[in-house]
């Protein structure tokens, strides 16, 4: 081989320097440009061509994006640099300085720090604001005076299933023995609640956070500090280090029923709102409720978009840039802190690489502020736009955010028209450049003082009369492609498939996992619209969902079994769940639903059965190579 | 004092679905440390149906494999060799190979690390065999790997590594540069090798800058895997099980010789030779062993990952999770490399080391005009 007389530091002049750096950061970006642009090409075509509504601050959204990818970029590899080889080197050397007792510990505060940082949790708080307190007492309580409960709970549960996840590495268990008891006992809780008047409104609320906890750092981290464990673990024959993530998200499930139970004896059962204002509540219960401020705010309260003038708009998002700053460095730092205090104090091991690992970091953190900032601005303010509108295939809805201003409005130019039981009807005709548009006349819109008539355009039904099937039909199409394309932009999807690439030496493709789960992401965004707008009970989907599953464990090997499962979890980050979201609540609003959750319990729970079929399908083809020859079996 | 004992390397890839089968025949046998990796071996996939069968480009179907690493003295050879061929039932096509290398050890190793035999067993396999060892960045084997196949030169070995070398001397600059790397390991006839690995050369661009390293490595006996493709077959024994009939029949692999099928190379090929030195160790201690190699001038070296299985359950065992780096060098600075592992503890117990080498008689890689001349 080259060899060199003596060592030789290789000098790079700024030239060269950058030859290396601007290759790798096109490979890079160009990965992730792969990633997201099928879910923003779909969006945006989806709102041209088929709602034919223009995209509003098309720029800000463009802007948005390009931050999306950028942040991407910078934080998984970040990611690959800092975070996981760091988790894999606590890994290795856990078991073989600590006893088990140590091990228990380190895991519940890794699981229990790592869930606290995620930034999709805040997510489900976001939704709070749209229960009303009379409806559903728990699940209000949950998402607003009590979340931190909610958080804790679901904390907790992460912690305690990590705790589990690997204990099951030292010891070599496979992940059925965990997994089959805890299923039963979680469909054995959720049809218990189904029966509760209280209960069963949280029910959605308990799946859905189960699919949200596990997210972009806690999943690479958990998953690398597996990978440590069972390379070492001795009992561990065909090591696998899957499957913590799957019981991280189905732990919290049940924390937070628990906790749901705990309050359900404190808080009002459901009623009606005029009985929660006449008839009251007792004094406890509504301190707990609705906390000492005691202020229930008006029942509908239209918000009306103001005209925003640029240094305000300014300000808007200096703020939303601080904000995403703070809140990567709260994911990211203090638990990458307690990880090399914990490598260096506790296990006294030197960092390989040490300045790589802090440049992943810092890759990280600003890759991750850069994507909230994305996230914020790009995605949310897209898939919001879609979402809110998607109603208008079926339905005629108003168009809040296009309100018109027509200045100088005369009502002498109102006329009357004539409605089908016979009753007058006042509007006006609009002229729009050459076309005239009748458009119908209320009174509370005109404003006197400034001569200013103030209008909501109408939308819609765009297929056919109202509530019609085409129009559901092309809502459930939409929701699949949803779930499927903004899957294969998912983060810690991207970072589990890279893993399960490396573990299995390339036979099993990150690729072929990424289709995989995002079809069955699809499927189960589909089940979950039509779960809204058939208000079927989550129950019903999650049961027989479930069963199925566990029958078809029992067909595939352990490899896949734990692969799936993970996936699962993994499925539903900051990307798929701010979207699903928007379009649950665009539909769950026009039908008046109660509580939008319980999509993304169906959007995790797909996933596992398409890849479990993707496993034996591999399968078969694998015991083919094995076998002499089909002709002989036959 | 330097230590030295001569023995033999058997590797043994065998189809995943195997290794319980062959784990526990190992234990069974009292075979007590061996060391396992993870590993893939390409297969072509059937044809398409009806019009998709104009796409002529086979596709590839990957077939998880684990590769067994054992040790052992001259005259266990055969015995091992036996025991993985009846554990696995490597002579049917697609179950796996198995080959033996000389080597030499030169660090003291565990007891019963080396296994030892008072048995006499007649030879099997087949001898005048030459392996390849060919390391590539991620994501080149898999054409390679498929010319091999539809060529009939080999059925390959793919495993995923990670290499060392000149971005290890960029500091920070280097995670521009990718450094996982895969590892391409074939067997062919000796008389084939060097137009096998001429192709190679070829279709992997080898001889242009940064684009891995390939070297042929002598081997003891061997029982090679013949299952190229998943097609079922059309005669009454598929082509796989009558190539293996025919190595049997004539006891060699002679008949199988393809020379004059590759085109011969016009391009004249700088080779060099030297040694492989194999270390291994606990894993995450290789990098700074590495580190210190490049004081003697070491600067390039593959790592991969294998587990060290031991069935005894003795308290002083060695670590399992491990990390082999090989590294090539030239014969002249064999000592000079190993007393220097020796001076930084590398055999200590805090890296639980073991050293060996093999001789490699002609190598290959791309040499810039200034290495050349020395």
């Amino acid at each position: 081989m080259a060899r060199n007389e003596k060592e030789e530091s290789i000098h790079i002049g700024f030239k060269e320097a950058i030859t290396l750096i601007l290759p790798y950061f096109r490979k890079k970006l160009w990965e992730q440009t792969k990633a997201v642009i099928w879910i923003v090409l779909y969006l945006a075509l989806f709102q041209l061509f088929i709602l034919r509504i223009p995209i509003k601050e098309a720029g800000l959204i463009t802007l948005g994006i390009s931050a999306v990818i950028l942040g991407l970029a910078f934080f998984l590899e970040g990611l690959f640099l800092g975070l996981m080889p760091l988790g894999e080197a606590l890994g290795l050397r856990l078991p073989q300085k600590l006893g088990i007792l140590s091990i228990i510990l380190f895991s519940i505060l890794m699981g229990v720090g790592a869930t606290l940082a995620e930034p999709a949790i805040a997510i489900l708080r976001a939704c709070g604001s749209k229960v009303a307190p009379w409806d559903a007492p728990l699940l209000y309580f949950l998402l607003n005076e009590g979340s931190h409960y909610l958080y804790l709970s679901i904390a907790i549960g992460v912690g305690v299933s990590v705790v589990f996840g690997m204990l099951r590495f030292l010891f070599g268990f496979s992940l059925m023995r965990i997994l089959v008891p805890t299923i039963v006992i979680l469909l054995g809780v959720s049809i218990y609640a189904y029966f509760d008047e209280n209960l069963k409104f949280i029910s959605g609320l308990a799946w859905d956070s189960g699919a949200v906890t596990t997210g972009p750092v806690t999943v690479p981290l958990v998953v690398a500090l597996g990978i440590g464990i069972s390379k070492v673990a001795e009992k561990n024959d065909q090591s696998s280090a899957y499957g913590v993530v799957t019981l991280a998200s189905l732990f919290p499930i049940l924390s937070v029923f628990l906790v749901g139970m705990y309050f359900s004896g404190k808080l009002p059962k459901p009623m009606s709102e005029e009985v929660f204002f006449k008839q009251g509540i007792k004094l406890e219960e509504a301190k707990l409720l609705l906390g000492d401020s005691y202020k229930v705010s008006s029942t509908k309260e239209v918000l009306l978009p103001k005209k925003i003038n640029p240094p305000e708009l300014f300000k808007k998002a200096k703020e939303n840039i601080f904000e995403a700053f703070e809140l990567a460095i709260r994911a990211i730092l203090p638990l990458s802190i307690f990880l090399i205090l914990f490598l260096g104090l506790i296990l006294k091991e030197k960092i390989s690489y040490p300045e790589e690992v802090f440049l992943g970091i810092g890759f990280s953190i600003i890759g991750l502020s850069i994507f909230n900032f994305g996230i914020i601005f790009g995605l949310n303010k897209l898939g919001d736009q879609v979402g809110g509108k998607l109603p208008s295939t079926f339905r005629s809805i108003e168009l809040i955010d296009s309100t018109k201003f027509i200045p100088n409005f005369n009502p002498k130019s109102v006329l009357k028209a004539v409605n089908e039981d016979g009753k007058e009807e006042k509007f006006f005709y609009l002229k729009e450049r050459k076309s005239y548009t009748s458009i119908p006349y209320h009174e509370e819109n005109w404003n006197q003082k400034n001569k200013i008539y103030e209008y909501v355009p109408i939308h819609g039904p765009i297929f056919g009369k109202e509530d019609n099937l085409l129009g559901y039909l092309v809502v459930l199409v939409f929701a699949f492609f949803l779930g499927y394309s903004a899957t294969l932009a998912e983060p810690a999807l991207s970072a589990l498939g890279n893993t399960v690439e490396e573990t299995t030496v390339g036979t099993f493709r990150k690729s072929l996992l990424i289709q995989s789960v995002a079809v069955g992401v699809g499927l189960g965004t589909l089940l979950g619209m039509l779960k809204i707008l058939l208000e079927i009970p989550l129950v019903w989907i999650v049961v027989p969902i479930y069963l199925l599953l566990l029958v078809l464990n029992t067909f595939s090997k352990s490899e896949f079994i734990d692969i799936a499962w993970d996936s699962a979890g993994v499925t539903t980050g900051p990307i798929t769940v701010p979207l699903i979201i928007a379009m649950g609540l665009g539909i769950g609003n026009q039908m008046g639903t109660v509580d939008g959750f319980g999509i993304l319990a169906a959007a995790s729970a797909f996933p596992i059965l398409s890849v479990l079929i993707m496993g034996m399908i591999v399968e078969n083809s694998r015991k083919l190579s094995l076998r002499d020859s089909e002709l002989k079996e036959k | 004092m330097h230590f030295r004992q001569k023995a033999i390397r058997i590797t043994a890839i065998v189809h995943r679905d195997l290794t319980d089968l062959v784990v526990s025949a190992l234990k069974r046998n009292n075979i007590h440390y061996f060391h396992m990796e993870p590993g893939r071996y390409p297969v072509l996939a059937k044809r398409g149906w009806l019009l998709f069968d104009f796409y002529q480009n086979h596709s590839i179907i990957d077939t998880p494999v684990t590769i067994f690493e054992v040790s052992c003295e001259a005259a266990a050879e055969n015995i091992l060799l036996s025991l993985f061929r009846d554990a696995a039932e490597l002579n049917i096509p697609g179950h796996g190979s198995v080959y033996s290398e000389a080597i030499e050890f030169h660090s003291p190793v565990p007891t019963d690390y080396i296994v030892t035999t008072e048995k006499k067993t007649k030879t099997i396999g087949f001898s005048g065999l030459t392996g390849i060892f060919c390391i590539l960045p991620r994501g080149s084997a898999e054409p390679i790997a498929r010319l091999i196949l539809q060529n009939g030169v080999a059925v390959p070995t793919i495993s995923y590594g990670t290499g060392t070398g000149l971005r290890d001397q960029l500091g920070l600059l280097r995670i521009t540069i990718p450094k996982e790397k895969e590892i391409l390991k074939l067997v062919v006839h000796s008389s084939d090798a060097e137009h096998a690995m001429d192709f190679i050369i070829e279709v992997g661009r080898l001889d242009l800058p940064g684009r891995g390293f390939i070297f042929e490595f002598p081997i003891g006996h061997g029982l090679l895997n013949t299952k190229v493709s998943l097609e079922g077959p059309k005669q009454a024994a598929s082509m796989d099980q009558i190539i293996s009939a025919l190595d049997q029949l004539y006891g060699n692999m002679e008949w199988r010789k393809k020379s004059n099928q590759f085109r011969q190379s016009a391009r004249h090929r700088n080779y060099f030779e030297g040694v492989n030195v194999v270390i291994n160790c606990k894993e995450e201690s290789i990098e700074s062993t590495l580190a210190n190699l490049r004081k003697v001038g070491v600067s390039s070296s593959t790592i991969s990952l294998n587990k060290l299985v031991h069935s005894q359950n003795e308290k002083k065992a060695f670590t399992p999770a491990r990390e082999a780096a090989n590294i090539l060098i030239p014969k002249k600075n064999l000592t000079e490399v190993i007393s220097l592992l020796e001076e930084t503890g590398f055999f200590g117990e805090e890296t639980e080391g073991i050293a060996y080498t093999m001789e490699i008689p002609r190598a290959f890689s791309y040499q810039s005009k200034l290495g050349k001349k020395k």
